[in-house]
């Protein structure tokens, strides 16, 4: 479904992706993970579109991704999530998500005379995701409102009613309580099983052994290594690559 | 042949100021990421301050100076107390920091209406004047560059070698981490715009020396030295100083060519042109030199 | 005294339009777009210019000077594309310096600094009142309009725009159309609020397009509140009312000018400071 291919990206002196090549498989779980300054989220960027690789192609569905706008590729089915929340601050979790849910709201004359509020159709697709996620929260609140628990469920909630093939999930769990964690293995594993291709960062590795089919190691700016995570995490180069942090 | 020539010394003449301007706004905006568009309005109390204590009051040069460079540092550090610190307290948006930099600009502007009346003023200086065949320069003209070199010199030299020249990097590169590593980053602000507001007050006084000074031309100043920044490389006090002469340089081509009329629009147009085609600047630094 | 009112309230409608348009750009889109005053200059003058040295007719001009600032807006709005926030902001200073450098110089189609006199108002609408009833309509007009555009599922997303740009995009919006539609819609307006206020008073100048009228809309506009129309509206009563009562204090009249100035900025800076949201508007600035 996504394939890289020989990507580097530097950013003023700093190689931050170099000579990176993987393939993502349809209907899987993929985890990208390795230590801090990796490459992971350069690679989400370039994936994504916030940003272009200097050398190098990607492929989505066979389509050169290269210099699209981040628009556009979103249309292509590409969803993301951010590593630190981010949200329309002035709106609330209703509208953010019904921002995400609509196709054509950016075109002036076709929503001109809409609705504002969505339509019932709109607006059950949109309880129906919080329910699905667990995100309990009155729909009028203003986004800010959230808990940090409670924005990341909102982000995935997002990134679901964002229509879409793909999604990217940069560190869905990151600093969330065990329980929320649980939650999220279960929302991923039944994900996966409604049919949805999932990429992630992690730097949890038991979640990452409990959900990924595949994990790829990325260090300094390559692909490390590529496997099932039992063998991943019994690699030697990979023991060395994270040296200090516990497997 | 020496037209070109004048058009070249005139171009020094004014990039000389602009270059005090834009190397204070470097100053301020390495430190603190923000458009201080009010800039401006330091340089206007610089001049007018300078122009009521010497020329109204009938004191000594000096004192003018003095009182000057007292005077529009006060007002800079205000700006930055009152408004700007409270505004970073707050998290504020960009979009806030635009619009009260703007208000400032224009609270300044009437301030300084209010205060100094708005006739135009002059200092009557005359000064020797050089003749090279058709060349025209005058001494003020001259002591007017001299000054400016003199002080961006000792500019570079601070921010090079200095303690503070460091930690002033430091806090333009990252100011999170500089904080951490014990910089006293407020402080370093406050002497930026300190620093800035010295420079933009000594600015003021040269140009009311050499040219005649109005309330409008606050505006106009902060925007060509905006210019010279984003021209030379924001961040680059070297790039602003070229950048600088380049406006000079544009200016006087535009005058020749258009007429007085349009001098003060070919800022803009030049603004416009690197914006778009080159936005880092010809010396394409981020980093504070 | 009554016809003070009926003065004041036409220009209270003319700055409504004008505020309005401004809110939908920087209120909620996010563009902040000095130049504004520069669009509401170029309205007035295409206007003028018209009536007064070709003898159009008041329909043609003003449609014609609509539809002239709304295409500049469009054009406003793609050096957005590359260029972001402040810089963005310095470039639509920019074009507010470069239109004042026009209307003075451009002296054959302008007359420069003396400006234009004898603008004629519209047939049948020459008396005071029937005019401000005709500029009423069209603030309602005006109103109406914008309340449809930001209160539609398209609004909604000029405001995501304002919020996260790069996200709104990443959720699949061609953010460069909305935003170029927003400054359309902006300038549009903006070109018939000018039109309004060179008929109304009958004269301008460049100075009339200068710190007056910025003042006042930047203050209306942070005053009555970002991202609320009606704040919009609120905010110029308000100004109006402060600078009116102005009158009663009765200052020496070069005082009063920079008084005004001086009285609004300090107003707008505290409610930056302290209650960034204005009076009813929905987007913080923090």
């Amino acid at each position: 479904m996504l394939k890289l291919q020989n990507i580097s990206k530097s950013f003023g002196g700093v190689q931050a992706v170099k000579n990176c090549s993987f393939e993502i498989e349809k209907n899987s779980i993929t985890a990208l993970v390795g230590p801090n300054g990796a490459g992971k989220t350069t690679v989400f960027n370039l994936v994504s579109g916030f940003s272009n690789p200097d050398k190098g192609d990607i492929f989505f569905e066979n389509k050169k991704l290269n210099h699209l706008p981040i628009w556009k590729r979103s249309r292509l089915g590409i969803s993301r999530t951010f590593q630190l929340s981010r949200m329309f601050r002035n709106l609330s979790i209703e509208d953010n998500l019904l921002i995400a849910l609509r196709e054509d709201d950016d075109k002036f004359l076709k929503m001109f005379l809409r609705d504002v509020e969505g339509d019932k159709q709109e607006k059950n697709r949109i309880y129906e995701i919080m329910d699905f996620v667990g995100l309990k929260k009155d729909p009028k609140t203003i986004v800010t409102d959230l808990s940090y628990g409670q924005q990341k469920l909102f982000d995935l909630s997002r990134a679901l009613l964002n229509s879409h093939e793909f999604l990217m999930l940069d560190e869905p769990v990151a600093g969330v309580n065990p329980i929320l964690r649980d939650t999220f293995k279960k929302l991923l594993k039944e994900l996966k099983a409604k049919g949805e291709t999932i990429l992630l960062i992690e730097h949890d590795m038991d979640f990452v052994r409990h959900v990924a089919d595949t994990v790829i190691v990325m260090d300094q700016g390559s692909v490390l290594a590529e496997g099932d995570p039992e063998y991943i995490f019994s690699d030697k180069k990979v023991l060395e690559a994270y040296l200090g942090t516990t497997v | 042949m020496w037209i070109i020539a004048q058009i070249f010394i005139n171009a020094i003449i004014a990039g000389s100021v602009y270059a005090l301007v834009a190397s204070g706004l470097t100053f301020i905006y390495a430190t603190s990421r923000i458009f201080h568009l009010a800039h401006g309005v330091v340089i206007l109390f610089g001049a007018y301050i300078f122009h009521f204590v010497w020329v109204e009051q009938g004191l000594s040069p000096a004192l003018g100076v003095l009182f000057s460079i007292l005077g529009s540092v006060a007002i800079g550090l205000l700006m930055n107390e009152l408004v700007y610190e409270q505004q970073r307290k707050r998290h504020a948006k960009r979009l806030a920091y635009l619009i009260s930099t703007i208000a400032l600009l224009m609270l300044g502007t009437s301030s300084i209406i209010l205060i100094f009346n708005t006739s135009l003023k002059s200092f009557n200086i005359q000064t020797t004047v050089y003749r090279f065949d058709q060349l025209n320069i005058t001494l003020m003209q001259i002591i007017l560059i001299v000054i400016s070199c003199f002080l961006l010199l000792i500019l570079s030299a601070v921010v090079k070698y200095t303690k503070f020249g460091k930690a002033m990097r430091a806090t333009s590169d990252n100011d999170e981490v500089a904080s951490i590593m014990g910089i006293n980053t407020r402080q370093i602000r406050r002497l930026s715009f300190g620093i800035g507001s010295l420079l933009a007050a000594v600015a003021g006084i040269l140009i009311g020396l050499e040219f005649n000074i109005d309330p409008n031309m606050g505006v106009y100043l902060a925007i060509k030295g905006f210019t010279a920044m984003v021209i030379g490389g924001v961040g680059s006090i070297g790039g602003a100083i070229f950048g600088a002469f380049l406006v000079g340089f544009f200016e006087q081509i535009a005058v020749w060519y258009f007429g007085a009329g349009w001098k003060n629009s070919i800022a803009f147009v030049l603004l416009f042109f690197f914006l778009l085609l080159r936005p880092r600047g010809i010396f394409g630094l981020k980093r504070f030199r | 005294m009554f016809a003070f009112l009926i003065y004041i309230l036409t220009l209270i409608c003319i700055y409504s339009i004008i505020v309005m348009s401004l809110n939908l750009a920087m209120g909620y889109t996010g563009l902040v777009n000095f130049g504004h005053i520069g669009l509401l200059g170029v309205g007035a003058y295409t206007s003028a210019i018209l009536t007064t040295k070709f003898d159009v007719s008041f329909i043609f001009a003003i449609t014609f000077a609509a539809i002239l600032c709304a295409l500049i807006g469009a054009l406003l709005s793609i050096p957005s594309r590359k260029i972001k926030d402040d810089y963005f902001a310095l470039l639509t200073l920019g074009f507010l310096f470069v239109s004042g450098a026009v209307f003075i110089n451009w002296t054959d189609m302008t007359r420069g600094t003396l400006g234009i006199r004898g603008i004629v108002r519209p047939e049948g609408f020459a008396e005071p009142i029937s005019f401000f009833v005709l500029t009423f309509i069209m603030s309602l007009v005006t109103f109406f309009i914008l309340e449809k555009v930001t209160n539609s599922p398209f609004g909604r997303v000029l405001e995501a725009i304002r919020d996260d740009e790069q996200v709104a995009e990443s959720l699949g919006k061609n953010i460069d159309r909305a935003k170029m539609v927003a400054m359309t819609l902006s300038g549009f307006f903006v070109g018939i609020a000018g039109v309004f206020m060179a008929h109304f008073i009958r004269f301008i100048n460049p100075a009339s397009f200068w710190l007056d009228p910025l003042v006042i809309s930047l203050a209306a506009v942070v005053i009555g509140g970002l991202a609320s129309l009606r704040g919009s509206i609120l905010g110029v009563i308000l100004v109006f009312t402060i600078s009116e009562s102005l009158r009663f204090l009765s200052l020496p009249s070069t005082m009063i000018g920079p008084m005004r100035v001086i009285l609004f900025m300090i107003v707008l800076l505290v409610v930056i400071l302290f209650r960034p949201k204005g009076i009813i508007g929905r987007a913080d600035l923090d």
